[in-house]
């Protein structure tokens, strides 16, 4: 089940992804329309963080092509914005959560220049955004897992994008970090912005997204979560896994009453 | 023999070496000084081989480049083989090492090239060697990657934070990873090359590694961090020579132990201070 858009925001045609000629990711080809909040949902292993990572040009492509606004990504780059994991840095490198939330105002053209009044404005602003203000001053080191998150989202909020790539941004986190993520994710989508989240959790996932991309090593379906978040699907996505069929159980009955108010 | 060339030598030595070592050491390179040491004896043979001349600047300019051509190979085999750093690091400099010897005893035998030179300069006779407007030629070559290191290091600063704290991401905002690698890698190599010549390989390689480890224990902040490091570096340079001085020992070594002592006291300090606080919250 892919659902095919007119105007997409998103286009992954044809993807093929391999590392030393295993392919991971075999002919993805979906598309995505403006506005929308994205689950990407697969077993661990189903290539989910390799989808990411070569929308955003980090890992080589064997086949196939990615379009953000019907452009390549070199075109775009500066409407797109990248929260790694946040396993993938070094927490004891010597800066500050400020130094980190203002990486987000750089580019290849600004590096050898100071920051602007603006760019400082810009950065402290998205601090708010996530409730961390008060550690500004505070060395990256002293974080909790799930407040280290929250700084990537800030630096990715810093740059003020039009589409937004995160890697597993609830995996390790906090009840208040959950939580302030979640509301930063609902302005977000308030402003109209395009946000790809992956994530392992299938009970949450249902409360927090309105699209689904369901990966295991193919796109097995991508489209509304009504048309996409069935048994069948999930069943095709995750194999014969008996506990997370058991899992898929419960979500079911959580999808009869949605947590969401909008709904 | 108190000489102001030889301080100012050794501290431009410092300077340069704690700066780039800091960047080195936060990227978990810091052995690329050791390396250096010996990669670039394919370099000084041949160089000698073309020039006839085993004091030049003909030499110098042959273990750049081969302090260069290390890099590049590393750099190859960590990203295309898939080998760790300190694996890639250990390959390439063995190679080319090797590739060194055998081009001494093959075909430079009569020349007086010492494997042990590379490894052991002596700063006290800086005085002693010609003097173009009237400072002595290495440590006016040394003045020269002096300032432009520095100059290079403060214009591109975030260049330098971003692609040592978060390459993918700064990837993902179009920043050139490879150019600010081989920038900094590059400095580095001549750097050490020219300071290998005055003070010897195991001076660069702590002037690399303890200032920039000296300030780790000490600071979270980068631009501290960076002042920390150069600062440590250049008082021990001087004050490990006074020593010397005094005590009528070799400075080289002076600066060394010193350098070692400080950082390991500082450490000692931090735990016992850090026991003492955990006694008194329980």
């Amino acid at each position: 089940m892919i659902k095919n858009i007119d105007d997409p925001i998103l286009e992954v045609h044809d993807l093929t992804v391999a590392y030393d000629n295993e392919p991971v990711l075999w002919n993805a080809d979906f598309s995505v329309p403006k506005g929308k909040m994205i689950g990407i949902v697969g077993p661990n292993g189903a290539g989910k963080s390799t989808l990411l990572k070569s929308i955003m040009g980090l890992v080589p492509i064997a086949s196939g092509f990615v379009k953000l606004f019907n452009e390549s990504l070199k075109k775009t780059r500066s409407k797109i914005a990248y929260v790694p994991q946040k396993e993938s840095v070094d927490w004891d490198f010597p800066a500050t959560v400020l130094d980190v939330v203002e990486m987000g105002r750089y580019s290849q053209k600004k590096l050898f220049k100071r920051l602007t009044k603006r760019d400082k404005e810009i950065a402290i602003e998205a601090l708010q955004k996530v409730k961390m203000m008060e550690f500004a001053k505070k060395h990256i080191s002293e974080l909790s897992g799930g407040q280290q998150q929250r700084v990537f989202i800030a630096r990715a909020l810093a740059q003020e994008a039009e589409i937004y790539f995160m890697d597993e941004p609830f995996s390790g986190v906090d009840v208040n970090s959950e939580k302030a993520i979640v509301d930063v994710l609902l302005q977000l989508q308030k402003e109209e912005k395009t946000i790809f989240v992956v994530h392992h959790d299938l009970q949450s996932a249902i409360n927090y997204f309105d699209w689904f991309i369901l990966i295991n090593k193919r796109v097995i379906a991508s489209g509304p979560i009504d048309d996409v978040f069935t048994p069948e699907l999930l069943k095709k996505t995750y194999g014969g896994n008996l506990t997370l069929l058991d899992q898929m159980g419960q979500v079911f009955k959580h999808k009869q009453f949605p947590i969401r108010e909008d709904k | 023999m108190f000489d102001f060339w030889i301080i100012l030598t050794a501290c431009i030595i410092a300077l340069n070496s704690s700066l780039l070592g800091s960047f080195l050491v936060l990227k978990r390179l810091s052995l690329i000084g050791d390396a250096l040491s010996h990669a670039v004896l394919p370099g000084i043979v041949i160089a000698f081989l073309i020039s006839g001349q085993i004091n030049s600047f003909w030499i110098l300019l042959g273990a750049s480049s081969f302090g260069i051509i290390a890099i590049l190979l590393i750099d190859w085999l960590n990203r295309k083989g898939g080998f760790a750093k300190d694996s890639s690091i250990g390959i390439i400099y063995t190679l080319l090492f090797a590739v060194g010897i055998i081009l001494i005893t093959s075909k430079a035998k009569n020349a007086d090239i010492d494997v042990d030179c590379v490894l052991f300069g002596d700063i006290n006779t800086v005085p002693m060697v010609p003097k173009v407007f009237g400072i002595p030629e290495p440590t006016l070559n040394l003045m020269i990657i002096s300032f432009s290191t520095l100059y290079i290091v403060l214009l591109g600063l975030k260049g330098f934070k971003i692609s040592s704290f978060d390459k993918e991401y700064a990837k993902t905002l179009g920043i050139s990873i490879p150019f600010w690698n081989y920038l900094l890698m590059g400095l580095s190599s001549v750097s050490a090359v020219f300071s290998f010549d005055s003070v010897g390989a195991i001076m660069v390689i702590g002037l690399l590694v303890i200032p920039p480890s000296f300030a780790n224990l000490l600071t979270r902040k980068l631009s501290v961090f960076l002042l920390i490091s150069v600062t440590f570096g250049v008082l021990s340079c001087i004050f490990g020579h006074l020593i010397a001085l005094v005590l009528d020992i070799p400075t080289i070594p002076t600066v060394g132990i010193l350098m070692g002592l400080i950082l390991m006291l500082t450490l000692l300090i931090q735990l016992v201070k850090k026991r003492s606080s955990k006694t008194l919250n329980i």
